[in-house]
């Protein structure tokens, strides 16, 4: 049996989660530490010696780290014995500093590691621990590293932090208390504002809110009704703004469909967005402000600012009948969208997006008076039907245009006919797009080529490596010459390295590989 | 220290296999198959007429934009090739499986995705800013991209995987320290060298002071011997970094000779550095920036 002494590399990084406060509170915290919900739910490592098994690393994050590149342990500390068990108390510290209760717990999946608050687990929503304001909580954690290999290390991004606002009735139902019906309010802090509450909510229980026509873009665009469904018993917390402009933690539109915002909608909420089953907004728009700026109301569209961008959301236009039914104002177009995910949202409309995928000339060289064409690809990538009217132009001077019209998503050829009077060398443009340059021959002894400034491409260099100049030519048509060294057989310049480097690099891998095998068999000093 | 811990003997090691596991594990055939696209690719375009290849190489007197990309995929000898080959393999390879373990998947790939579609024809153009009757060809400007984002793949595999006290502040000591390496390694002794020799020496000195800067203070010390200790503790993942650190090393080495005559040929020194340089900034830009936060 082996008598080293090995290390188990203990690691956690603890990154908090979505986590959930209410309104204002003061911070009582002293210290740099890693906050989560606006500041208000704070983690720093503990006050005691066991404090030195945590630190915030550079992002402000709370790392729990018992392996010898914790930089708070002594340089000879190597780590946790392998297959073993043992408990570590008062590593870390979660303050709530709110003037509310919070439910307080830790999710992760692993088996090594148990968190602890006094001896007991703070695993899983059933066994939060309730903190009152300012109140902190201490935690240590039970580790087992029964039957892991010596390097068992537990990383990032398996560990979360949640914290949600207690009510007062499940704080009392610690107690026997029973909880009270659904409640709702709402406020309206000016015409684009509007906060509204719930309380007692019920699991899978759906709650309406009339928002009044709250202003988004004035009146033109307005959000009338919020339904939230919770996915657990608790409260809804909600505060909306509404703006014709983007916010900036959102910043503008950017949808890949080209679809032009007309107003914007940003959310503020007090819970855990685990606790949103789902969140049902209900817009209306001013029929005639549509139809001065030609918008059909199918082309409405809802669009919720995730992480990697804009994302659209499933949009319902509620027809004038079920509209009348539901005693909705019968003067306005009423649409709804189901988002399962809050943040910032835009109401957009989707709009024809032109592009000139291809464009090439048939004939690179004509005679006057002759002619030719040029053939575009044309595509609209927009969301909406469209029409647009393709100009070619030579030299930036239109000479034909034609109007094309294509559904969402769709493309098609034209062929635009192409025939200058005068002799000489055109670039020719569809829509921007360069179609290439087109040389006019002024008369049958005229040479288009020569007139496209095509020169010698063998160069006319000395062939010693760079000295020689040459004029070498573009395409067809380019009226520019270009100087470059030339001459003689060019220098083979390969990028990379022979076999024998290739060879060599692997040796030096192999060297590696055993150098630190021998190591692993040197015993280590003691 | 304060640490209650009851030993129950016996230990069970996961080591290499361990390692090889959690590749499976993670990696996906869509990504396998993108990974083996360039070989492939680079072998295809070998059964070509020599006459071919050469004309798909890029000439610097007569530059087109579709040589300026097919260029870094043909080779003229089968040797050239595989050493790009290997190169490839080793660079790709430990790339991927660092980002797969580190959590930064999606970023090598796409990394990789812009060495391989764009990098070409930046890497031939930039060429141009030396104007030279030479030709140029080959895949090692992509490979010394590949290079240059390795250290940003190796961060987050030592932070899940050795260490979360290591610091991002590093990364800049790392590459002012290769770039100042590459140009000890291809300065030609006895030259007229004074601007590569001072900026050389400036690399140099910039590298010493960030690492400096990013391992002051005791909250960040440096401790080499925990981290021996770490790496040779975790057999397979500290052999994973090991190779990743050697091959920084032992890359440039390789790709910078003394002396890059070979015969006819001049081995293209600009379009290595290029390409290492590229290949660093602007990942590390994307991720400065939080792109793929």
């Amino acid at each position: 049996m082996s008598t080293r002494r090995r290390s188990a590399i203990l690691a956690l990084l603890l990154l908090a989660a979505a986590s959930l406060a209410l309104t204002t509170g003061a911070t009582v915290i002293d210290g740099p530490a890693d906050t989560v919900a606006g500041d208000r739910v704070a983690i720093q490592p503990a006050d005691g010696p066991n404090g030195e098994y945590a630190y915030l690393d550079e992002d402000d994050e709370i790392v729990v780290d018992i392996s010898a590149t914790n930089p708070n342990l002594p340089a000879d500390f190597e780590g946790v014995n392998p297959d073993s068990t043992g408990t570590i108390e008062d590593v870390f510290t979660i303050t709530y500093t709110t003037d509310r209760y919070a439910h307080v717990w830790i999710e992760h999946d692993g088996d090594d590691v148990t968190f602890l608050v006094d001896g007991e687990p703070i695993e899983g929503e059933a066994n939060n621990a309730t903190l009152a304001q300012n109140e902190s909580v201490a935690v240590g954690l039970a580790f087992d590293t029964t039957g892991n290999s010596v390097d068992a290390q537990l990383g990032a991004d398996e560990f979360s932090i949640h914290a949600e606002v207690a009510e007062p009735e499940a704080v009392a139902d610690a107690t026997g208390s029973v909880a009270s019906p659904t409640t709702t309010t709402v406020r309206s802090p000016n015409e684009s504002a509007r906060v509204f509450e719930a309380t007692g909510v019920d699991a899978g229980e759906s709650v309406a809110f009339d928002l009044d026509r709250m202003a988004l873009a004035g009146t033109n665009v307005t959000l009338d009704g919020v339904t939230v469904t919770r996915t657990r018993a608790g409260a809804v917390d909600f505060e909306a703004t509404g703006s014709p402009t983007p916010f900036a933690e959102a910043g503008e539109l950017d949808a890949p469909a080209g679809a032009a915002a007309n107003a914007y909608l940003s959310l503020s909420y007090d819970l855990d967005p685990d606790a949103v089953e789902s969140a049902t907004f209900r817009f209306s728009v001013d029929p005639e402000d549509l139809e001065d700026r030609g918008i059909d109301p199918e082309d409405l569209t809802l669009y919720r600012r995730a992480a990697d961008g804009w994302t659209e959301k499933n949009v319902t236009v509620i027809d004038p009948e079920t509209a009348d039914a539901e005693g909705l104002d019968g003067d306005r177009v009423h649409f709804e969208a189901t988002t399962e995910n809050l943040s910032v949202f835009a109401v957009a409309t989707h709009r024809p997006r032109f592009q000139v995928r291809d464009a090439h000339l048939a004939d690179d060289v004509v005679a006057a008076g002759d002619g030719t064409t040029v053939n575009a690809t044309v595509a609209n990538t927009g969301g909406a039907d469209g029409e647009r009217t393709m100009r070619v132009t030579l030299d930036g001077e239109v000479h034909a245009s034609t109007t094309v019209r294509l559904e969402s998503r769709d493309e098609t050829t034209v062929s635009l006919p192409v025939a200058p009077e005068d002799a000489g060398v055109y670039q020719v443009n569809v829509d921007g797009r360069s179609a290439g340059t087109l040389a006019v021959e002024a008369a049958a002894d005229g040479d288009a080529e020569d007139a496209a400034g095509t020169a010698d491409p063998a160069g006319t260099g000395d062939g010693g490596g760079g000295e020689g100049i040459s004029e070498s030519g573009g395409e067809a048509g380019a009226d520019e010459t270009t100087d470059a060294p030339g001459g003689g057989a060019p220098v083979d310049e390969p990028g990379g390295f022979g076999l024998s480097g290739a060879f060599g690099l692997i040796a030096g891998l192999v060297v590696t590989l055993a150098a630190l095998a021998l190591a692993r068999r040197v015993p280590q000093a003691r | 220290m304060p640490v209650t811990v009851t030993s129950r003997g016996g230990c069970a090691e996961d080591g290499v296999r361990g390692l090889l596991g959690a590749l499976l594990t993670r990696s996906r055939p869509a990504d396998l198959l993108a990974l083996a696209a360039p070989p492939l690719v680079m072998l295809g375009a070998l059964a070509l007429p020599v006459e071919t290849r050469r004309a798909l190489a890029f000439q610097y007197t007569d530059p087109t934009v579709v040589t300026a990309f097919t260029a870094h995929y043909v080779h003229l000898t089968v040797d050239h090739l595989l050493a790009n080959l290997i190169g490839y393999g080793l660079l790709a390879g430990v790339g991927y499986a660092l980002a797969l373990l580190g959590g930064r998947r999606r970023f090598f790939l796409t990394a990789l995705a812009t060495y391989l579609l764009a990098f070409p024809v930046v890497l031939s153009a930039l060429n141009l800013a030396v104007p030279r009757h030479a030709v140029g060809y080959g895949f090692s400007g992509v490979n010394m991209a590949l290079l240059g984002v390795l250290p940003l793949v190796m961060l987050p595999y030592a932070r899940n995987q050795l260490s979360p006290a290591v610091s991002s502040r590093v990364l800049p000591a790392v590459f002012f320290l290769l770039v100042g390496w590459m140009g000890v390694l291809a300065l030609p002794v006895g030259g007229d060298t004074l601007v590569g020799t001072v900026a050389t020496a400036a690399s140099l000195a910039l590298g010493c002071w960030y690492l400096y800067a990013a391992t002051r203070g005791s909250d960040r010390r440096w401790n080499p011997h925990g981290w021996v200790r770490v790496v040779s503790a975790r057999e397979g993942y500290g052999d994973l970094f090991a190779v990743a650190g050697a091959l920084l090393v032992a890359y440039p080495a390789v790709g910078f000779p003394v002396d890059p005559v070979t015969g006819t040929s001049v081995l293209n020194l600009y379009v290595h550095l290029l390409g290492f340089c590229l290949g660093f900034i602007g990942p590390h830009i994307a991720l400065t920036v939080g792109l793929f936060d």
